[in-house]
């Protein structure tokens, strides 16, 4: 994310009064991250590119309603993003395995590096599968979607330092598990 | 957006964010499809919202005028009746001689019954009231008061008079009245300004007249008006004595 929250708002009230291109520049901004969100949820590339439209439609429709008053806009999206997926995930109950996601993130590479990659995803997804879903829904938002830790504060609708203490035990077991603390140690 | 983690977690970041480009990145070209759609989504919303901003300034636009329209009606008509009340008002307290006695007798007309016994009574104490003004007026020493009361009293008597024509009963009512009202004009006649003299000397002859034309042969035949003098003496035994100013004896000089 380069725009820095000032012209983000700027953008926002732009959007508000019937700006179209600022609205776009809205979307250049979050769109990344919003898909990159959604799709950890979902694990459906096809899926998580339509619910990320559906997303940014049901942003257009409300943002008429959203007033900054402390409240981020990047929290306020992602808050909404949040509940879409959460509807999604109720309605459809499509969870695709892990394993159809890994075959398709690797398409592309060279069988070497397939096998490489389906060996370190595979690490990380089982690591990101060990922790408890709060603590998985905070790497996604923050490091998957980059948010702030106020912005995901506001997404979950919790406390910041709630949202940094879970991020503290999550980073600490995906350490354990990926033997990021060996290695730091051992170079 | 992102906020920089602790050093010791740049590992995991990176990580994180490998794996994240890796399976979550979007395609570009549908990313580019989105936006596409999603503009154009923009650009529909956005006019629906302008042409509503516009239609709400329109109505707001509406509001203020329909409410300035009825302030302005209504100052005009809060106007128009304070000036009313306020007339009214000078009218009511004006007294005889004064600019507006002649609106306030001609209201009085206005508002008299349509017709019956009602009209009937309703004149008979017309013609007291302006009697109770002629004997303050003269009272006072106020000529063109008692001069205007005088003119007052003699125009309600020749309506009332053209009113009775044919009643009987009003004729009686009136002619009883009128006498007393001649005994009381007669006894103010002493008192009264040179300058109203000739008009209370005129509604006493008038009056005189009225009662032979509602008494007819009947009439008092000590009634006998002349233009300068009256000749009619009050009736001594009448038994609705005038409820004349100063005097319940129809002696209003005392």
């Amino acid at each position: 994310m380069t725009i820095d929250d000032a012209t983000i708002e700027r953008l926002v009230r732009e959007a508000q009064a019937g700006d179209p291109w600022a609205f776009g520049q809205l979307f250049d901004a979050y769109h990344g991250p919003i898909h990159r969100y959604v799709a950890s949820r979902i694990r459906n590339l096809p899926d998580a590119e339509d619910l990320t439209q559906a997303i940014f439609v049901k942003a257009l429709e409300a943002l008429p309603r959203y007033e900054a008053r402390g409240i981020p806009f990047g929290g306020w999206l992602f808050r909404l993003a949040r509940n879409t997926v959460i509807d999604h995930v109720r309605t459809t109950r499509r969870h695709e395995d892990l394993d159809v996601a890994l075959e398709r993130a690797s398409l592309d590479a060279a069988p070497d590096v397939v096998v490489l990659r389906r060996l370190d995803y595979g690490q990380v997804a089982g690591a990101l599968a060990s922790l408890t879903e709060e603590q998985h829904e905070v790497i996604r938002l923050r490091f998957f979607a980059g948010l702030s830790a106020r912005e995901a504060a506001i997404a979950m609708d919790k406390q910041e330092g709630t949202i940094r203490g879970l991020q503290f035990r999550a980073v600490a077991s995906l350490r354990r598990r990926l033997g990021v603390e060996n290695a730091e140690d051992g170079g | 957006m992102t906020e920089p983690i602790e050093p010791m977690n740049e590992e995991i970041e990176r990580i994180l964010a490998a794996y994240a480009d890796a399976q979550f990145a979007p395609d570009p070209q549908r990313t580019a499809t989105t936006r596409a759609r999603i503009l154009r989504e923009a650009e529909f919303a956005f006019a629906e919202t302008r042409d509503a901003t516009a239609a709400r300034a329109a109505q707001a636009a509406e509001r203020r005028a329909r409410w300035k329209r009825f302030g302005a009606r209504y100052t005009l008509v809060a106007a128009t009746l304070s000036l009313s009340v306020v007339f009214s008002g000078a009218v009511l307290a004006s007294d005889a001689g004064d600019p507006l006695y002649g609106v306030r007798v001609w209201w009085e007309t206005a508002l008299l019954p349509a017709g019956g016994d009602a009209r009937a009574s309703a004149e008979i104490s017309r013609m007291d009231a302006r009697l109770v003004e002629l004997a303050a007026a003269v009272e006072s020493g106020n000529g063109n008061g008692a001069a205007a009361a005088a003119a007052a009293y003699q125009q309600i008597v020749e309506e009332a008079l053209h009113g009775a024509v044919g009643d009987d009963r009003r004729q009686m009512q009136l002619e009883d009245a009128l006498s007393r009202h001649v005994e009381v004009l007669t006894a103010l006649l002493s008192k009264v300004p040179d300058s109203a003299r000739g008009s209370i000397e005129h509604a006493i002859v008038e009056s005189g007249k009225a009662i032979e034309k509602v008494g007819g042969p009947s009439a008092d035949p000590n009634v006998k008006p002349a233009p300068d003098k009256p000749a009619r003496s009050p009736k001594p035994d009448s038994s609705a004595r005038p409820t004349g100013p100063g005097n319940s004896q129809g002696n209003p000089g005392g």
